[in-house]
C-alpha cells in the first residue's frame, strides 16, 4: 500500500488548512450557531424588535412607558446615544429602534398632553417593518393613556389602564404552511458544513492529487511494478478515506456542540445526507486538481466554487428568501440538492424516507458526473 | 533603471494570465453570487411594503370595514391591499403565499396567518387597535367624566396622531447585507499576498535562478523591491478597480465618494501585499506552506470581517475591540461603511490611518528580513 501511505504523508503537509477551517467553522458553530438556536415555535407569538431608550426625563410617566414596551419587545442597552453608536447598532440589527426621552416630558403629559411629539424620538432605519411595528405599539399605548388622562382620571390609572387595554389580545391563530420551517442548530451546523467541506477538499486533497500528476512523479511510479489499477485504487482509497476523516472531525465537533442530542435516527440521515455531499465534495477535488497545477490559482477556484455554491443553494441565506431564477439556477449545482435533504430531514424527520433518498442519490449523481468530466480532461491531458 | 524594472514586472505579472484571470474573477464571481442570492433581500424583507390581506366576512362589521378602506387607500399611508374571499379561497391564498393574513370580520374578529413574521404581527396590531379602541372608547363612556371630558377623550383617540419624532442616524444605505460586499474587496485585498509570495521567491538568490540573476545585478535591492512592489500594487489596484466597476455596473450602491474609495481599493491590496512579501521573504518554508500561509491569513482575517455571516466583525466589535483595529480586512470594509453612511470623514480617515499604519509595519518587517540576505556562494 505504498501509493496509499505516501497520499497520507503528502496530505499530512496540509493538514493546518484544515485545522483553518475546522477552526473557522467552530468560531460560527460555537459563537453564532448554539447560542442563537430557537425553538420550534407552534403557536403564533408576536414578533419583538429590540429597542434601547435613552430616558432623560426619568419620571414616572416615561418609566411606565419603557416598562411596557419591555414587555412588547427587548430592551437592549447601547453604550451611549452618540450618531456613530446609534448608526452601528442599528445597521448591525443589534437595535432596531432607539427611543430619546427628553427633559419633562413627565411633567407635559401630566399638565396638558400637549405636543407630546417634540419630546419623545425614536430613532430607527427608516421604513422598515421593525419600526413600523415598534412605532405602532408605542402611538398606541400613548393614545390610550392620553385619552384615559384627558378623561380626566389621574396619570398612573390612566397609564395603568393604557397597559391592560393595549395588552389585549386580538384571537390569532398559524397554519401550517410548506415553507414554515423552523431552523434549529442542528440544521445549520449541516448547512454551514456544506461549505467548508467544499473548501476543505479542494484546497488540501486537491493539491496532494495535483502533486500526483506531475509528469515526472509519474513517469517514475509508470517504471516502478505498481500496475496503473492498483495505483488508482490506492490513491481513491486515501481520497476516499480522507473524505471520511474530515467527516468524522465534524462528528466529533457535533458531539461537543450537542451531546446527547446525536444519539437518534434524525443524526443518523443528517449523517448520511452529510457523506453523500462528501462524495461530491471529492468528485469536485477531483476535477478541480484536473484543470488546475497551480497552489495559488487552486485556492482561488477552491474559494469562488465553495462561497459560489453556498451563496446559491441557500447556505448563506435561507433559500425562501432566494429568487425563483436563483433557485432554477441552483437546480444545477449539488449543493442545492444536499440543501433540500437537509430541510426534508429538518420537517419530516424519518418519515418519507424514499424522497430522501432521491436527494442523496442525486447528489452522488452529481459526484458520478464531476467524476466522468474529471476523467476525460485526465485523457486529454494525457494525450497531450 | 527603476521604470525598467517596473515595466519588465508588470509584463510578467500578466505572462501568469490564470493567476490574474482569477484574482479578476474571484471577486467578480463571489459578487455576482451574493448578488443573486441576497441583492434584493433589504428592498423585499425589510422594507416596508403594502401587506396583501384576505378578508372573510362572518357577520357585518361597519366599523372595521371603514378601518380597512382607509388604510388600503392609494396614497402614502396605503397599509393594506384587500382581497374580500370566501374561506376556502382566503386559506388557499395564504397558503401560496398571495396573502399574509386573513381577517375574520364580524362582532367577534380574528386573525389567522400564515407564519411568525414582523408582517403578521403588523396585521395583527393593526386590527388589536380597532378592537381596543372600541374598549377604551366603552371604559371612557362608563366613567365618571363629565360629558365634555369624555368628548375630549374619545376626540383624542380618534385623532390619527403620532406622539414622536421620527429620527434617523444616516442618509446612506442601511443595507446590513454589503458587509459582504465590502468583505469581498477585504478578502481580494488579501489574496493579494498570493502574488506577492511568488515574486518575492523570484527575488530570493536561494530560491530561484532568476533570484541568482538578480543578485548578482550592479543596483541595489532597495530599488529592485521598490519596483517589485510598485508593479504589483499597479496590478492590484487595476484589478480592484475592474471589480469596483463591475458591482457598480450590477446595481451596489457604495455611495459616490470616488477618491476615497479609490483610495481604500489602493491600500487594500497594499496591506495584502505586505503580508504576502513577509511569507515570501522566509526562504526555509516550502512554497506550498507559504501558500497554505497566505489562505489561512486571508481567510481568518475575511472571516472576521463578515465575509460568510453578517455579525461576526460587531460582535467582536463589543467583545475584542482590538482586533478589528488589527485586522486589516475588517479595517477595509469599515472604511467602506462609514463612507456609505457617515457624511464626515472622521472614522474612514482612522481606518485609513490604520491601514497606513499596517503597511508600513509589515513593509519594514519584510524589507529588514530580505535586505541582510548574502550569500556564500551562488
Amino acid at each position: 500500500m505504498q501509493v496509499f501511505k505516501v497520499y497520507f504523508k503528502v496530505l499530512k503537509g496540509y493538514l493546518g488548512q484544515w485545522a483553518l477551517y475546522i477552526g473557522i467553522f467552530s468560531i460560527i458553530l460555537f459563537g453564532f450557531i448554539v447560542p442563537n438556536s430557537v425553538k420550534e415555535q407552534i403557536s403564533f407569538s408576536d414578533k419583538k424588535c429590540n429597542f434601547a431608550v435613552f430616558d432623560y426625563d426619568n419620571s414616572q410617566v416615561s418609566k411606565d412607558i419603557v416598562a411596557y414596551m419591555s414587555k412588547k419587545h427587548e430592551l437592549k442597552s447601547i453604550e451611549n446615544d452618540s450618531v456613530e453608536v446609534m448608526q452601528d447598532e442599528l445597521f448591525n440589527r443589534n437595535v432596531d429602534c432607539i427611543v430619546k426621552i427628553k427633559k419633562d416630558f413627565g411633567e407635559n403629559f401630566k399638565s396638558n398632553q400637549s405636543n407630546l411629539e417634540d419630546y419623545i424620538e425614536i430613532i430607527a432605519i427608516p421604513n422598515t417593518y421593525t419600526s413600523q411595528l415598534f412605532e405602532q405599539d408605542y402611538n398606541r399605548f400613548v393614545k390610550y393613556a392620553k385619552s384615559y388622562a384627558v378623561s380626566g382620571i389621574d396619570i398612573s390609572s390612566a397609564m395603568e389602564k393604557a397597559a391592560k387595554t393595549a395588552n389585549t389580545e386580538l384571537s390569532t391563530k398559524i397554519v401550517e404552511k410548506e415553507n414554515n420551517i423552523n431552523y434549529n442548530a442542528v440544521y445549520y451546523f449541516f448547512n454551514y458544513m456544506s461549505w467548508i467541506i467544499v473548501i476543505m477538499c479542494v484546497i488540501t486533497i486537491g493539491r496532494v492529487l495535483v502533486i500526483f500528476q506531475k509528469k515526472d512523479l509519474r513517469s517514475r511510479i509508470a517504471c516502478s511494478a505498481y500496475s496503473f489499477a492498483r495505483i488508482s485504487k490506492e490513491t481513491l482509497m486515501g481520497v476516499v478515506c480522507s473524505g471520511f476523516a474530515i467527516i468524522f472531525i465534524f462528528f466529533i465537533l457535533a458531539v461537543f456542540a450537542f451531546k446527547t442530542e446525536i444519539l437518534s435516527m434524525q443524526w443518523l440521515l443528517y449523517m448520511t445526507n452529510a457523506i453523500s455531499y462528501m462524495f461530491v465534495a471529492l468528485a469536485i477535488t477531483y476535477l478541480v486538481s484536473q484543470l488546475i497545477k497551480n497552489d495559488s490559482t487552486m485556492n482561488m477556484i477552491g474559494n469562488t466554487v465553495s462561497l459560489g455554491m453556498s451563496f446559491l443553494c441557500g447556505v448563506f441565506v435561507p433559500m425562501e428568501f432566494l429568487s425563483d431564477t436563483v433557485i432554477k439556477i441552483a437546480h444545477f449545482l449539488p449543493t442545492y440538492w444536499y440543501q433540500l435533504a437537509l430541510i426534508h430531514i429538518q420537517k419530516h424527520g424519518t418519515e418519507n424516507i424514499g424522497k430522501l433518498f432521491s436527494y442523496m442519490g442525486i447528489q452522488i449523481l452529481f459526484a458520478l458526473a464531476l467524476v466522468t468530466v474529471g476523467i476525460i480532461v485526465s485523457r486529454r491531458n494525457q494525450s497531450k | 533603471m527603476f521604470w525598467h524594472n517596473y515595466c519588465y514586472s508588470i509584463k510578467s505579472i500578466f505572462r501568469n494570465k490564470s493567476a490574474i484571470i482569477w484574482t479578476l474573477i474571484f471577486p467578480i464571481a463571489l459578487a455576482t453570487f451574493m448578488y443573486m442570492a441576497f441583492g434584493n433581500l433589504f428592498d423585499t424583507d425589510e422594507l416596508m411594503t403594502i401587506i396583501p390581506i384576505a378578508v372573510v366576512e362572518k357577520e357585518e362589521n361597519k366599523g372595521l370595514d371603514a378601518l380597512l378602506e382607509a388604510l388600503s387607500k392609494e396614497g402614502e399611508d396605503q397599509i393594506f391591499s384587500v382581497q374580500k374571499l370566501d374561506e376556502k379561497e382566503a386559506l388557499e391564498a395564504l397558503y401560496n403565499g398571495d396573502v399574509n393574513g386573513i381577517i375574520y370580520k364580524g362582532k367577534e374578529i380574528s386573525l389567522t396567518v400564515g407564519e411568525n413574521s414582523y408582517m403578521s404581527t403588523i396585521i395583527k396590531t393593526i386590527i388589536e387597535q380597532y378592537t381596543q379602541s372600541e374598549d377604551v372608547v366603552k371604559n371612557i363612556i362608563s366613567s365618571t367624566a363629565s360629558e365634555e371630558q369624555k368628548s375630549e377623550a374619545i376626540k383624542s383617540l380618534l385623532d390619527n396622531k403620532t406622539y414622536f419624532t421620527e429620527g434617523k442616524t444616516s442618509d446612506g444605505c442601511q443595507n446590513v447585507y454589503y458587509n459582504y460586499f465590502y468583505a469581498i474587496f477585504a478578502m481580494s485585498s488579501m489574496f493579494a499576498s498570493f502574488i506577492a509570495v511568488e515574486r518575492i521567491s523570484k527575488m530570493q538568490a536561494n530560491t530561484s535562478s532568476l533570484g541568482i540573476r538578480r543578485a548578482i545585478i550592479p543596483r541595489g535591492k532597495a530599488m529592485m523591491l521598490c519596483s517589485e512592489f510598485l508593479a504589483m500594487v499597479t496590478t492590484q489596484f487595476a484589478v480592484m478597480i475592474i471589480a469596483f466597476i463591475y458591482m457598480n455596473i450590477i446595481g451596489i450602491r457604495f455611495g459616490d465618494k470616488y477618491p476615497a474609495i479609490l483610495l481604500i481599493l489602493l491600500l487594500g491590496p497594499c496591506v495584502g501585499l505586505a503580508i504576502g512579501a513577509i511569507i515570501g521573504s522566509f526562504a526555509k518554508i516550502g512554497d506550498g506552506a507559504k501558500m497554505g500561509i497566505c489562505v489561512s491569513i486571508g481567510m481568518g482575517l475575511s472571516v472576521m470581517a463578515d465575509l460568510v455571516a453578517s455579525g461576526i466583525k460587531d460582535t467582536i466589535e463589543h467583545t475584542i475591540p482590538i482586533l478589528n483595529r488589527l485586522n486589516p480586512a475588517a479595517l477595509i470594509s469599515d472604511a467602506f461603511y462609514s463612507l456609505n453612511v457617515y457624511d464626515s470623514y472622521n472614522r474612514y480617515f482612522v481606518d485609513i490611518a490604520l491601514l497606513v499604519a499596517i503597511m508600513v509595519v509589515l513593509l519594514t518587517i519584510s524589507v529588514q528580513i530580505l535586505r541582510r540576505n548574502t550569500y556564500a556562494s551562488l
